[in-house]
């Protein structure tokens, strides 16, 4: 059976043998399709639930979703973040931390709980302004 | 791992799906897009497993495989497909061959039957499989 070390090892060869084209573009845009269907489906919302939170048409969520026609701004990752109530992280980061996430890539990657469900934060949890965004800086400092 | 993506390997040992994937037809971006759809596929529930990731291609036949299945991916204008099944009583999807796909017409043409000889290879013991290769 392959290891996630195995795993990370065979992408980082890839890497070093084929170059690096495609691999950045690649992970986004198939981890962040599947985090969308994911996400959406388990809060048991329609793709016109989503778009009417997040203020996009049904059309635009249904392209999202599928990775083969995607394409992401981080003004409509906001969007989603604030509808589904959930963090956003858009930074550069070394290659080897990439390679790390595809390699032990897992279920709970994917499907991103709300703040509310949060398990560590569920009694602390901020309150949400009417988009759905929240209110206060999150987690509070200190 | 929700689930395992394992290649097919033949009687002579090539692992045909990562010898497909290698080929110089097919870019290095191309080949990006369909293993890094692998590793998600392989983190989701089956019951995700549906279009436009996957979608299911032909009747039952053989006694280890659920059916023919098809990765589906799109890159440079191209249709990308990996055809598989998934093993009987296992969390386990087997890709069996490679494809590519215009006017709803599968190249090659004889990829299904392709497919189907190396599952009745795999039932006789004359193939056998390995975790996907993401080289």
């Amino acid at each position: 059976v392959t290891t996630t070390t195995d795993k990370y090892d065979q992408i980082w060869r890839s890497l070093a043998s084929d170059g690096r084209d495609g691999f950045v573009e690649a992970e986004i845009v198939e981890a962040l399709s599947a985090q969308i269907l994911v996400m959406r489906e388990a809060r048991g919302w329609s793709r016109a639930d989503l778009a009417q939170r997040a203020g996009l048409s049904p059309a635009t969520i249904r392209r999202l979703e599928d990775p083969n026609r995607a394409t992401y701004s981080v003004d409509v990752l906001l969007r989603l973040a604030a509808a589904f109530d959930v963090g956003l992280q858009v930074r550069f980061v070394p290659f080897s931390r990439l390679v790390d996430a595809a390699a032990d890539l897992s279920l709970d990657d994917l499907a991103v709980p709300s703040v509310a469900d949060d398990a560590p934060h569920q009694s602390t949890a901020p309150a949400a302004d009417s988009r759905g965004r929240n209110q206060s800086t999150y987690p509070a400092a200190g | 791992m929700a689930m395992r993506f394992v290649d097919y390997v033949d009687g002579r040992g090539e692992n045909v799906i990562q010898a497909w994937l290698n080929q110089r037809t097919i870019p290095v971006r191309a080949k990006r897009q369909i293993n890094a759809r692998i590793r998600v596929l392989a983190a989701l529930p089956r019951h995700h497993h549906v279009r436009p990731h996957m979608a299911p291609l032909a009747d039952k036949r053989g006694q280890a495989c659920e059916g023919l299945h098809e990765i589906r991916v799109e890159s440079g204008g191209v249709q990308y497909r990996i055809i598989g099944c998934y093993a009987a009583g296992r969390d386990e999807f087997i890709m069996l061959a490679g494809a590519t796909e215009r006017d709803r017409r599968l190249i090659p043409h004889e990829v299904r039957q392709q497919a189907f000889h190396r599952l009745a290879d795999l039932e006789s013991g004359k193939g056998s499989t390995r975790d996907h290769d993401d080289r």
